[in-house]
């Protein structure tokens, strides 16, 4: 288990490195899926099937496909891009010193709640013989019912937004409609003789 | 019992939502009277539960007077935006059914805001009113301003809602449960309250201040109100700062009443900046919509004077002050929709000069809502800035009943400004008549309550006393 965890670690510090150094933009959204697939791994390795059946679906099967769509349809010149890497360098690595600070300063500090502390414990549930997907569910669909409504809503608020913003009824089309054909008066055509 | 009129809008809205793609003729004119209709029936269900006390679905929402009472008021405010659109000529681009659906989403939306009690169903209610307000202000498609101002209000929107997501990732860090109550024992229990919380409720305040267009994050506020549609600004200025109002109150009073302290020291910088910003800005503008948007941030400003001690006062004198608000605002953006010349809504202020020779009692009435909102006596707008000031009066905070008196002063310039320029300017360009004499009526009732208030204020002043007594008593 170990083991595995080691060899995924790796293969995923690897990929996302190579997301970062690789001259080809398409390359790098590759890269990126290889990621997520290898994380999702590490995420099915300790049992939390749901976090990574989400990664897949949403991360590789939406988002990662339109980085990739919009990469082929930019078209980026990537030697602009490296321009004044040098310049930029000292204020990179101040923020990675600052991130990681600051990463260092919550895991040492005790200031948030453990995860023992929160009212629903997921990992009560699992260990009580309930899969990850399953207890979620109960909860989304009991406890939190409310807010998974509204969430429907907003779904549905951002269709209806989609479609007023985006839909243009064209006036001069050529298209006929089968009912104004129907109720057209024999007189009102014109007649060619 | 449950949130039925919440329930009674959402089958409506579908109910409408279903019907439309088979209403071929006339339809935004249809379909905006039956959103009239839903909301004057949701009306009555709100009001049958104005006593009920009740938490419901795990603490995730509150019925209460308070919450039963502001709802009340923003369906009032929203009917008669719904109302004015369709009494007045818009701009083809508007004429579409989907207008007045979306207009219907977003009271959804503020009716969960004002009743919720959880940072999860807050946030998810509060995207749900500015998801909708977002394409009312881009709705107008021809008109480049337009989906300029719909851009920048979205991306500013959308900034507020990644500060508030922040803010209260830290607070459920901190106290492991977004439910209100949970924070306020969690507040309760500790003997001090970790830094980090005050930096989760400063993250919060930051956004709602954005939403609210509450100086220093007031900078969207003239250009939306100016490039979106009129009726749109009329919509956007009305019931949604009343929702905020809502949950600000909700969230300031009760799960972080014990740090009244220091987040007074932020509401009192807030209104202060507001009120200066609010009546300087508006001294050089030219159009009446960015005039009408400092004029907000000015009386935003004002209200939430309201907020700093934090007391059952306070809050009374807010909710009043939030009523007389839509009074005058809804009756000056009356006036600015109907100013049209060959159909084409003008919105200069060149443009109502000589309004007084064409139509004598228009003008009369729009004087008396200007001057409501300026603060002169014995108008309805000089009642709530009364009744703001004695409570901060009350609670010695001199330095900020003065900086509000000057402010107002400076602001009543620009509304007297405007009076003149109604009155004794000569007509420069003709506008076209006021042809509907339902929004002349309207007008003149909306002038007519500004003008009568003086007579029945204890009415007013009982009537939210009493409601907010409900706030208070389940503290």
């Amino acid at each position: 288990m170990l083991f595995f965890f080691f060899v995924f670690s790796f293969i995923v510090i690897i990929s996302s490195l190579s997301v970062v150094f690789s001259s080809n933009p398409v390359h790098s959204v590759l890269f990126l899926i290889f990621t997520f697939f290898n994380t999702a791994v590490i995420f099915l390795l300790f049992n939390a099937e749901f976090l990574a059946m989400t990664l897949i679906i949403v991360y590789v099967g939406a988002v990662a496909v339109l980085f990739l769509f919009v990469v082929m349809m930019l078209n980026i010149n990537d030697s602009l891009m490296k321009e004044g890497f040098l310049k930029y360098f000292p204020f990179g690595l101040l923020l990675i010193c600052i991130f990681f600070g600051e990463l260092y300063m919550i895991f040492e500090s005790n200031v948030f709640i453990t995860p023992s502390d929160i009212r629903i414990s997921i990992s009560e549930l699992v260990d009580g013989g309930m899969d990850n997907t399953k207890s979620i569910g109960l909860f989304l669909y009991t406890d939190y019912f409310i807010v998974f409504q509204i969430s429907g809503f907003l779904l549905l608020l951002a269709m209806i937004g989609a479609i007023v913003l985006a839909h243009n009824e064209k006036i001069n089309t050529r298209y006929n409609s089968p009912i104004d054909q129907k109720i057209l008066n024999k007189k009102d055509v014109i007649k060619l003789n | 019992m449950i949130i039925i009129p919440e329930i009674f809008l959402s089958i409506g809205f579908l109910l409408i939502l279903f019907i439309t793609p088979f209403i071929k003729i006339n339809a935004h004119v249809k379909v905006g009277y039956f959103t009239l209709l839903i909301i004057f029936l949701t009306q009555f269900f709100v009001l049958k539960d104005i006593f009920l006390f009740e938490e419901i679905f795990n603490g995730f929402f509150v019925i209460d007077s308070f919450g039963s009472f502001l709802k009340s008021i923003i369906l009032i405010s929203a009917g008669l935006v719904i109302y004015f659109y369709l009494i007045i000529k818009n701009e083809k681009s508007l004429l579409r059914p989907e207008f007045s659906l979306v207009i219907l989403i977003s009271i959804i939306g503020m009716m969960l805001m004002v009743s919720a009690n959880n940072l999860l169903s807050l946030f998810l209610s509060m995207e749900l009113q500015s998801l909708a307000l977002y394409i009312l202000v881009s709705f107008s498609r021809e008109d480049i301003n337009s989906s300029e101002a719909g851009v920048k209000y979205f991306v500013i929107g959308s900034l507020s809602t990644c500060i508030f997501l922040f803010g209260s990732s830290l607070i459920y860090g901190l106290v492991g449960s977004t439910d209100f109550s949970n924070i306020s024992q969690f507040m309760s229990d500790q003997y001090s309250i970790p830094i980090m919380l005050i930096v989760g409720l400063i993250f919060i305040l930051v956004s709602l201040s954005l939403k609210i267009s509450a100086a220093p994050f007031h900078m969207w506020t003239p250009d939306v109100y100016q490039g979106a549609p009129t009726i749109v600004t009329t919509f956007l200025s009305t019931a949604p700062k009343v929702a905020v109002f809502a949950v600000l109150i909700r969230l300031l009073v009760f799960p972080f009443g014990e740090i009244i302290v220091d987040w007074g020291k932020i509401v009192i910088i807030l209104s202060i900046s507001s009120m200066i910003i609010g009546s300087l800005g508006a001294l050089k503008q030219t159009d009446l919509k960015r005039l009408m948007a400092y004029s907000t941030i000015n009386h935003i400003g004002f209200i939430m004077m309201g907020l700093v001690p934090g007391s059952e006062d306070g809050i009374t004198a807010i909710s009043i002050y939030l009523i007389f608000y839509l009074t005058m605002n809804l009756g000056a953006f009356l006036v600015i929709l109907n100013m049209q010349r060959d159909q084409i809504n003008v919105t200069s202020i060149k443009d109502l000069s000589g309004l007084y020779k064409n139509e004598p009692i228009l003008a009369a009435c729009f004087a008396v809502i200007l001057f409501s909102m300026a603060g002169i006596p014995p108008l309805a707008g000089f009642i709530g800035k009364l009744l703001i000031l004695n409570i901060v009066i009350d609670n010695n905070l001199f330095f900020l009943a003065i900086i509000a008196v000057l402010t107002s002063v400076i602001a009543a310039f620009y509304y007297i400004r405007l009076v003149k320029s109604i009155f004794f300017d000569p007509p420069v360009h003709d506008l076209d008549n006021f042809s509907n004499s339902q929004s002349k009526f309207l007008l003149s009732i909306l002038s007519l309550f500004n003008l009568t208030v003086i007579l029945y204020p204890q009415f007013f002043l009982n009537l939210c006393a009493s409601i907010t007594l409900s706030l208070f008593a389940l503290k």
